[in-house]
């Protein structure tokens, strides 16, 4: 085990060549690496526990404007960059055509792009080197980039053949799973030995395995439902099974601001769409009221089904949906509810099993679950979660049943061994209090609560720090603690950030498209290299231009120290500091760092 | 009499001279539609979206006033008809969207801005304001040229044929064809009945 008397100097395991020697036999070259994907703390001031407080709510940080100046110049700045654009274009139609002939009709064929897109793509070029930065190696805390640069503005790249270590705040990897060491890795191999790498078939047609069972049913654990089924791709979970879930004749309310895999498998369905402002309850009551005094479209006929689709973590906004309110809408209207939990699983709630956790509501009030495994579990594919006879429904009804492959085996076993490291396993006959949950008849299961050996594999064994759910609870207060304290802290240095202070992704607003490119440059050229991930048009909207931080729990305070020192240097060179609210010092929120998070859960963020 | 283009032989009917027909009314397209946000539309409902209808024209008839030898009618009656006629030109006459429109699959391709506000609802707050604008700049221009036939038949043509007919709800995606040939090509795949 790692000896906590002696955690390594951080920017030490940033390097490939240091080594950190540990009091314990191990390799440390091993212990560097592990760092490396996952931060070592053992200071139990810095946890926190996810929960939703009803006696004294936190909100989503209002929405800041900036002063009028700066959204006058980023509109100027988009102006002069379709201006030139355009003169280019149009020049160059001209004078190098052999550069142009994508806007110019070749060979009795018809231009490729059009002018705007050809803008569009120009600009993209421009900073096509902080979009998209090829990567090798585990994507945990830090990560390794290979490093290049371009003798022509971004159109060819060429590579040094060095790489660069840096600090990774850009992958979804709340809880740290992403590790090519441990037991979740461990039990990956076995599987493989066990049963290769494809059950060869979808699942309808030959493909399913005990294995699939088993994950099916560890999901429905973890989520609190009687069952759940698995697909193997995220996207595809929502694409193929809400077509299954509505059709022609129905409505769908979803919210705004929803992923395109909704919006795609809404479109699949045929089923009518309306759609209301982002997180606005009282939109959403009038919307209903409307739309079920109204019925369908020309005939006035009863809808045949209304189905809400909200998600639980918007991933560009930061925002948590406002479920409570939502299920008393539910009593009252009678709608169908489901909720999208790709960021939210894993991530919220004391036990970690989401929006229901966090808020505390019961999850069989909503009547379907989503939730991918890629964010949290370190994995891939998603599940629905629900109803048994929803999920058998579902399970021949959705597309993927007879026609996408199945979930392969070892991401399966990297499913089970995570979600068993985070609900904890119990061992039989044990004296320990949890056994008396499992005691209780099946009609009442206890939930959240740990599961019994028998829910796992056999060859599956995990070490003893991740079977009795000790490490999964930590790796939760450490994350709640990371993204209070990244939000806090930013918010103290006087940037405007957006989303629920809560949430373990942090969006820093730059406005500016241009100051977008030299933010990525300068985070990335520092001494300790931080790699983030800006957002911009058509993503978010024109002007709200986002560096978007994603916490894990695999990052210390530290790293959070250097993030947060290195925002402050890059904020003030490129004028980003435009909150109105109380500034601190950096090294004062250093500092201060614990009484600063405590500050965010006690008092109303308005 | 004309006689009958070559494709319209077979089905025995004749090409009509003017023909009103109805434009994105498909199932697909309306799904289509819903599918994101409309932000090319949703302007009209922002903060001082309204006010700068009056912000406008006002400076508009400052510019004009600046003209030597400008007397009042005659000012009026250019504000009024320079208004309907860039009106026109903004919410009827272009259609599609300049950005996102691939996010839509081109649905909203052949609507104007008229007919893309608030999903195409009819007797919303901002079609009312837009109906009102310009029969109020109308009575105001009317006032000021002292009811002379000429400049009132003027305005009063500008504004129905600009501003009145176009925004009727009965001409809510309804476009007028002079003498369009009913085309069509056997490669054209056979649209499903709503």
């Amino acid at each position: 085990m790692i000896p906590p008397s002696a955690p390594p100097n951080p920017d030490l395991s940033l390097s490939e060549t240091s080594l950190a020697v540990g009091a314990s036999g191990k390799n440390p070259k091993v212990f560097v690496t592990e760092h490396s994907e996952f931060g070592h703390c053992t200071n139990q001031s810095y946890r926190c526990v996810s929960q939703h407080s009803y006696a004294n709510p936190v909100k989503a940080k209002k929405i800041e404007e900036p002063p009028y100046y700066i959204l006058i110049t980023a509109y100027f700045s988009y102006l002069i960059l379709l201006c030139f654009g355009y003169l280019r274009d149009f020049l160059g139609k001209y004078f190098a055509k052999r550069h142009f002939t994508h806007i110019m009709p070749l060979n009795g064929y018809a231009p490729l792009n059009s002018g705007f897109d050809s803008s569009i793509s120009r600009l993209k070029a421009r900073v096509g080197d902080c979009v998209a930065p090829p990567v090798t190696g585990v994507a945990g805390r830090t990560i390794l980039m290979l490093d290049r640069y371009s003798n022509d503005n971004n159109w060819t790249q060429i590579y040094t053949g060095t790489k660069t270590r840096a600090l990774n705040m850009s992958s979804y990897n709340y809880l740290g799973f992403s590790q090519t060491h441990g037991g979740c890795a461990d039990a990956v191999e076995e599987s493989i030995n066990l049963y290769g790498v494809s059950t060869c078939g979808s699942r309808l047609a030959g493909g399913s395995s005990d294995l699939h069972t088993m994950a099916e049913a560890l999901v429905a654990k973890f989520a609190g439902t009687e069952d759940a089924l698995i697909s193997s791709m995220g996207f595809a979970t929502n694409s193929t099974f809400i077509p299954a879930l509505v059709s022609k004749g129905c409505l769908v309310i979803s919210d705004e601001l929803n992923h395109a895999s909704i919006r795609t498998g809404v479109r699949q369905s045929g089923a009518q769409v309306r759609m209301f402002k982002h997180n606005d309850v009282e939109n959403l009551d009038s919307l209903l009221r409307d739309v079920i005094s109204q019925g369908q479209p020309r005939t006035h006929r009863p809808w045949r089904k209304i189905l809400v689709i909200a998600e639980g973590l918007y991933s560009m906004e930061g925002t948590l949906v406002n479920l409570p309110a939502i299920i008393e809408l539910k009593k009252r209207y009678k709608f169908y509810l489901f909720v999208d939990e790709a960021h939210s699983i894993g991530a919220l709630g004391p036990h970690g099993r989401g929006v229901c956790d966090y808020f505390n509501i019961n999850p069989h009030d909503i009547d379907v679950l989503m939730g991918t495994f890629t964010k949290s579990f370190g994995a891939a594919g998603g599940y629905i979660a629900g109803p048994k006879s929803l999920i058998d429904s579902l399970r021949l009804r959705g597309q993927s049943g007879p026609y996408a492959e199945s979930m392969t085996p070892p991401v399966l076993s990297q499913i089970m061994a995570s979600m068993a490291s985070i609900m904890g396993v119990v061992p039989p006959n044990s004296s320990h209090s949890a056994s008396s949950e499992l005691a209780a008849p099946s009609s009442s299961v206890i939930h959240p609560g740990a599961i019994s050996p028998v829910a796992l594999p056999s060859w599956l064994r995990l070490p003893p720090s991740l079977y009795d759910g000790s490490e999964g609870r930590t790796r939760l207060l450490r994350l709640a603690f990371n993204s209070r304290y990244l939000h806090a802290g930013l918010s103290k240095l006087g940037f405007v950030t957006y989303g629920h202070p809560f949430s373990p992704i942090v969006p820093l607003l730059i406005f500016n498209f241009g100051k977008m490119s030299t933010f990525v440059r300068m985070m990335r050229t520092r001494s300790t290299p931080v790699v983030v991930v800006v957002v911009t048009y058509p993503a978010t909207p024109l002007l709200k231009c986002r560096a978007r931080f994603c916490v894990s729990a695999a990052h210390t305070k530290e790293d959070i120290d250097i993030v947060l020192r290195a925002c402050d240097e890059v904020g003030d060179v490129l004028d980003l500091k435009h909150s109105r609210g109380e500034r601190w010092h950096v090294e004062e929120i250093c500092r201060r760092s614990v009484e600063l998070v405590e500050g965010v859960a006690s008092t109303q963020c308005a | 009499p004309i006689p009958p283009p070559p494709n319209l032989k077979g089905r025995q009917r004749r090409g009509s001279i003017v023909k009103v027909e109805e434009v994105g009314g498909r199932t697909e397209e309306l799904l289509d539609r819903n599918a994101y946000v409309n932000i090319n539309a949703n302007w009209v409902n922002a903060k001082g979206a309204w006010l700068i209808h009056v912000v406008l024209i006002l400076l508009g008839k400052i510019v004009v006033d600046t003209v030597p030898g400008m007397t009042q009618q005659i000012s009026w009656t250019l504000v009024n008809t320079i208004y309907l006629a860039l009106s026109y030109l903004m919410f009827h006459w272009v259609t599609g969207m300049p950005f996102d429109s691939e996010l839509h699959g081109g649905a909203y391709d052949d609507l104007t801005l008229w007919e893309q506000i608030d999903d195409g609802a009819q007797y919303t707050p901002a079609r009312k304001w837009l109906f009102t604008a310009p029969i109020l700049l109308f009575l105001i221009s009317t006032h000021y040229t002292s009811y002379d036939p000429w400049p009132f038949a003027i305005n009063l043509t500008a504004l129905i044929v600009l501003a009145i007919i176009p925004k009727l709800p009965q001409l809510h995606r309804q476009r007028v064809r002079f003498l369009a040939e009913d085309i069509a090509s056997g490669a054209q795949t056979p649209v499903t009945p709503n």
